[in-house]
């Protein structure tokens, strides 16, 4: 990996952009503003810490549609040809672009939510009353940043894998991928304990079967859940990385 | 040098094109790469610049496997193809940007042809018609100073005082000791450019001479002709009948690239026979 090359390459991409991506951001400034106002509105409907959900929307949706822009040359054989063309490797392409997917996205999209959520707490603020931030650590709740890499990982994937259609195409196979991986497991589960009241759980994690009228969680052992993610927030990120390497390095236009 | 071994490429299943083809093409010369549409000439050239996978066989540029498509074979290869799109920049930003992935590069050389192409050295490289954006991506391409440049088609969408720029420009680069390989169906336009022709049909090549063999070898002639058996070929233009027939007595004739190359189609197994002894 040549550091001037991703230099380059870099600013390549931010100036190519960057005027996309200011309207991108005030366009996301006015959702998440319209988001804030509408749950602020209904304040008394939702229990609960709205704002958490409001991020994760803006995360997720926001994040797929950016991270779907980053290679979307690939699907015009004429720009294409230009990326595929620029005198750097592979590496060293893919590189820029899963920085600006994951880091680069996420601290611009967590400054603009912060901000967001300012401005709006400080307009709508009531006399006497504190104003209140969405803390992000607080339950663990970072781990969803692990999802997100894998997810926006998976959104480059399709890119490489798709040439028309990559985010709907993406985004459909992973509900499908996820709805059967889930219902799989549950039926799995049954299968294996004879529990027939097993209805529902988290993959790799613990599953829910009712006893008595109650719920009842049955935890995979500490280890094991120690192992699961430590797979899904680090390993499995490295594997898509190099499976998006490989298919960018097979396109062929 | 580029070299072509047992070169063999799949559309799919079915479609197989250049079953096991072989060539060698050598720095300073500028080849024509002839055929009709659908020839195969965009699938050999892209199998060249490492944008299509070769089934079996290999191509090599200077030891450079080009479906690997390392940073050293880039920066010194250019493919311009037939649909140019280019980024949303001015042209100093463009210049700025990437003329420093070209070892090569000269910003003189990029704004002279810029120059002699009418097309504006400041203006937004998007706003610019198809034939202004050609021309820009053409002048970057030979201002970039690749061992290989390779262009496709690169006259379709150029007026005619373009062309002839175009014609001027590529021999005032003076790539003498690099390979440049025009792919074309317009024969005429690049007629006084080329000092070797390639001629494929049906993903085949049908031959590959210097022009200076094709002179020797072949003789050219308009109006009457005595010995009617001699006639390899023979084509009605608005100047009269043009023939051709073997160039027993070394004599110089024009060589009319449409007409060997009508010629070559029409009767391949003869022309092909010439220069394959």
């Amino acid at each position: 990996m040549n550091v001037n090359k991703m230099y380059l390459l870099n600013r390549r991409q931010w100036r190519e952009n960057y005027k996309v991506y200011r309207i991108a951001v005030l366009a996301m400034a006015g959702i998440l503003s319209f988001l804030f106002l509408v749950t602020w509105h209904w304040r008394d409907s939702f229990a609960g810490d709205v704002n958490r959900g409001i991020f994760l929307i803006g995360l997720f949706a926001g994040g797929c549609l950016f991270g779907s822009s980053l290679l979307k040359d690939l699907s015009r054989p004429s720009k294409g040809m230009w990326l595929m063309g620029i005198p750097a490797s592979a590496g060293e392409k893919l590189f820029v672009v899963i920085l600006y997917a994951t880091v680069f996205y996420l601290l611009t999209y967590l400054s603009l939510f912060y901000i967001t959520e300012g401005f709006f707490s400080w307009l709508v603020k009531e006399p006497g009353m504190p104003v209140k931030h969405t803390d992000l650590l607080h339950n663990e709740f970072y781990n969803f940043f692990f999802t997100f890499i894998n997810f926006q990982l998976l959104i480059l994937l399709g890119s490489v894998s798709f040439k028309r259609g990559s985010l709907l195409i993406s985004i459909l196979l992973m509900i499908i991928v996820f709805s059967l991986s889930y219902n799989a497991n549950n039926y799995l589960l049954m299968l294996m304990t004879g529990e027939k009241t097993i209805d529902g759980g988290g993959l790799y994690n613990y599953f829910q079967f009712r006893h008595a009228g109650e719920n009842v969680y049955v935890y995979l052992p500490l280890y094991v859940q120690t192992i699961v993610t430590v797979f899904f927030n680090y390993c499995f990120p490295i594997v898509l990385y190099f499976i998006i390497y490989l298919k960018f390095q097979e396109t062929e236009l | 040098m580029l070299q072509i071994e047992n070169l063999t490429y799949r559309y799919n299943r079915k479609k197989v094109l250049f079953n096991g083809l072989n060539l060698s093409l050598l720095p300073g010369k500028v080849y024509g790469l002839l055929g009709k549409n659908g020839a195969g000439k965009s699938s050999l050239i892209k199998n060249m610049a490492g944008l299509l996978f070769p089934s079996k066989g290999k191509c090599l540029i200077d030891n450079w496997e080009p479906r690997k498509r390392e940073t050293a074979f880039l920066e010194q290869l250019f493919f311009i193809p037939e649909e140019c799109e280019l980024p949303r920049l001015s042209v100093p930003d463009f210049i700025e940007l990437y003329a420093a992935f070209y070892p090569a590069f000269n910003k003189e050389q990029f704004m002279d042809y810029l120059k002699i192409f009418n097309v504006s050295q400041d203006g937004q490289l998007q706003r610019l018609s198809f034939g202004q954006k050609k021309k820009a991506y053409i002048a970057f391409a030979l201002a970039a100073n690749t061992n290989l440049l390779i262009m496709d088609e690169p006259t379709n969408g150029l007026d005619i005082p373009s062309k002839l720029q175009f014609r001027n420009i590529v021999t005032a680069a003076g790539r003498e000791d690099k390979i440049t390989i025009i792919s074309t169906h317009q024969v005429r336009d690049l007629d006084d450019l080329i000092s070797s022709i390639i001629i494929i049909d049906n993903s085949e090549l049908l031959l590959y001479a210097d022009k200076e063999e094709v002179s020797r070898k072949l003789f050219f002639s308009t109006g009457e002709i005595a010995n009617k058996a001699a006639v390899i070929y023979e084509e009605q233009t608005p100047q009269g009948n043009v023939h051709i027939t073997l160039n027993d007595h070394a004599q110089p004739s024009y060589l009319d690239l449409e007409i060997l190359f009508n010629a070559t189609l029409d009767k391949r197994e003869q022309i092909t026979n010439i220069f394959t002894t």
